[in-house]
């Protein structure tokens, strides 16, 4: 788990990373934080985080909100590799109940954003490789369209059909299966 | 991984602008048939589902598909449309179709299912779910998986729910990454071993297992970490220890002594682990324990005795003193007085934790206990009400 074989896992969780944004702000957090993106995770494992990590496709003000998902989710993350009633399974054994719960509503809070932040986030996530960042805002586009039909979808994001009827017919006649 | 050009901002509407990998994640946490529908939006979604990372069918309760016939039409035009993209996630869900009194799946509704795990399985799935209704009402044969045997470099989480297995399926031998696996209502004939071993964690519960009393399933999976056994009807199941380590009659105990943590809960009429304790091995490795109620009933905390004197490093203890979580849990946190603490339990006990409904007689025959063994609680007075003399 640690990283780089580094055996003192405390020595680790101190070790801070400085990670600098698109328009050249500075955010220091802990290895532990930083490393719920692979991306960087990986650089770390490469050595190369040393004089700062840029991030020139992430924006100071969407890099503090990640950074503050990151930080709260390092820490559930800490909760299950310790020591102190770390069984996994929080649903059979709901020792954990009341843990899990805030974060679920940590991360309802979080999703309270316009859609233009939504999909900054989502392209961060991506860039960024954070696997339960981009799941949890790739399931917020997923709610907003489910249950739409496709000229509601389109409408609601701007989707311009470049499809003839000829094929628009086309591709519902090999989909009729789908569409009951 | 490409940097995405910063697209013009139109208002915020801006799913265009994602690369395809993410639109196939979003995708994925559609239900599969309105995924299927985003092909008509334009002309680069007409063939983006095929890759979406993730299939769920959940049929149902009056959601999707409205009778049990449609449901192998559905599933194999899906999966032979989609072709062959590599896949993450697998679920399907067939929950009450409430026509024509209707009592659970059985093998005539699925005729494809075996098909479809190995589809999922050779679509490089990592996560596997297949739940179908089922509360053994029918008293139909299941749906099978039948000795399918599974192969995959990729599944590392398998839930089943509702289907039958036979012999060799519970083999995961080729299953190397595999750390996860349930088994809900499902029923074992004559499934002589599961083993695998990478498997943390195993869960078999309201499932029927095994067709005669001398028929003995054996868990054979050294690296597990949590075993959860619930309402297994049939042979409870044998956990081994080593391969070929002989025959022993301990039978859950003795498979859990290389354990670090542990959580055992059990319910009163379960006689399986008292038995055991006859006999209890030591828990050498093990740091933090959490029982429920079973382990310290009012009139006989023999069990919880036994088992603390067989845990000589034990760091942390939780008791919850209740069956079903109840809604208001009163915590009571307990240190050890080094001064006081009884010889028969480990010197490294630092924290110990009592949960409780209501701190009523039987929570505080348990309090009594500890206190006894030198371990003292803060909250309530504890023993200062009613100051039976204990030390």
């Amino acid at each position: 788990m640690a990283s780089a074989g580094s055996g003192d896992e405390k020595a680790a969780a101190a070790a801070m990373i400085t990670l600098i944004s698109s328009d050249n702000e500075k955010f220091e957090v802990t290895e532990a934080t930083a490393t719920l993106s692979q991306t960087i995770r990986h650089m770390i494992e490469d050595g190369c985080t040393d004089g700062g990590v840029p991030l020139p496709n992430v924006t100071s003000k969407i890099l503090a909100r990640v950074i503050e998902y990151c930080k709260k989710h390092a820490t559930a993350a800490a909760g299950e590799e310790g020591s102190s009633s770390s069984f996994s399974d929080a649903a059979f054994l709901e020792v954990d109940r009341a843990f899990l719960e805030e974060l679920e509503e940590f991360d309802d809070a979080f999703l309270e954003v316009d859609r233009a932040t939504l999909f900054d986030l989502i392209l961060a996530a991506n860039y960024l490789d954070i696997k339960g960042l981009l799941n949890l805002t790739c399931q917020k586009v997923a709610d907003s369209v489910k249950g739409k039909t496709p000229e509601q979808i389109r409408e609601m994001y701007n989707i311009v059909n470049d499809l003839t009827p000829e094929e628009e017919a086309e591709i519902r006649r090999e989909t009729q299966w789908a569409f009951e | 991984m490409e940097a995405p050009a910063a697209a013009p901002d139109r208002g915020g509407d801006r799913i265009g602008a994602l690369p395809d990998g993410v639109l196939e994640d979003i995708l994925g946490f559609l239900p599969a048939q309105e995924a299927v529908r985003t092909s008509v939006l334009a002309r680069r979604w007409r063939h983006l589902w095929k890759s979406a990372k993730a299939l769920r069918v959940v049929g149902g309760d009056g959601k999707f598909l409205g009778s049990v016939k449609e449901i192998p039409e559905f599933v194999d035009y899906l999966l032979l449309s989609r072709g062959g993209a590599p896949l993450d996630t697998f679920d399907l869900r067939f929950g009450n179709f409430g026509d024509f009194g209707f009592l659970g799946f059985s093998n005539e509704h699925f005729p494809s299912l075996k098909i479809w795990l190995w589809y999922a399985v050779t679509h490089k799935a990592r996560v596997v779910r297949l739940r179908l209704h089922n509360n053994f009402e029918g008293r139909h044969a299941l749906p099978e998986l039948g000795g399918l045997r599974l192969v995959s470099k990729h599944l590392t989480r398998l839930e089943l729910h509702g289907v039958g297995v036979y012999s060799s399926f519970s083999d995961f031998s080729s299953c190397p990454a595999l750390e996860h696996l349930e088994f809900n209502k499902c029923e074992f004939k004559l499934v002589n071993k599961i083993s695998s071993d990478s498997l943390k964690y195993l869960s078999i519960s309201d499932s029927i297992c095994g067709f005669y009393d001398s028929f003995c399933t054996h868990i054979c999976a050294p690296n597990l970490v949590s075993l959860r056994l619930d309402e297994v009807y049939g042979g409870t199941p044998v956990l081994e220890t080593m391969p070929g380590d002989g025959r022993d009659y301990y039978v859950l105990l003795k498979g859990l002594s290389e354990a670090k943590k542990l959580a055992l809960f059990s319910y009163p009429e379960t006689y399986i682990f008292k038995r055991d304790l006859r006999c209890c091995p030591t828990f050498s490795k093990l740091k933090s324990l959490l029982l429920n109620n079973y382990w310290s009933e009012p009139d006989d905390l023999h069990a919880l005795a036994c088992i603390l004197e067989h845990s000589p490093i034990l760091e942390e203890l939780t008791l919850h003193l209740f069956f079903e979580v109840p809604k208001n849990v009163e915590e009571m946190k307990g240190s050890p007085d080094p001064t006081e603490l009884s010889a028969d339990i480990s010197e490294f006990l630092q924290t110990v934790k009592v949960k409780c409904e209501v701190f009523d007689e039987d929570v505080h025959n348990v309090l009594k206990f500890l206190h006894k063994l030198g371990i003292r609680f803060e909250q309530h007075g504890v023993l200062a009400e009613d100051g039976p003399g204990t030390t």
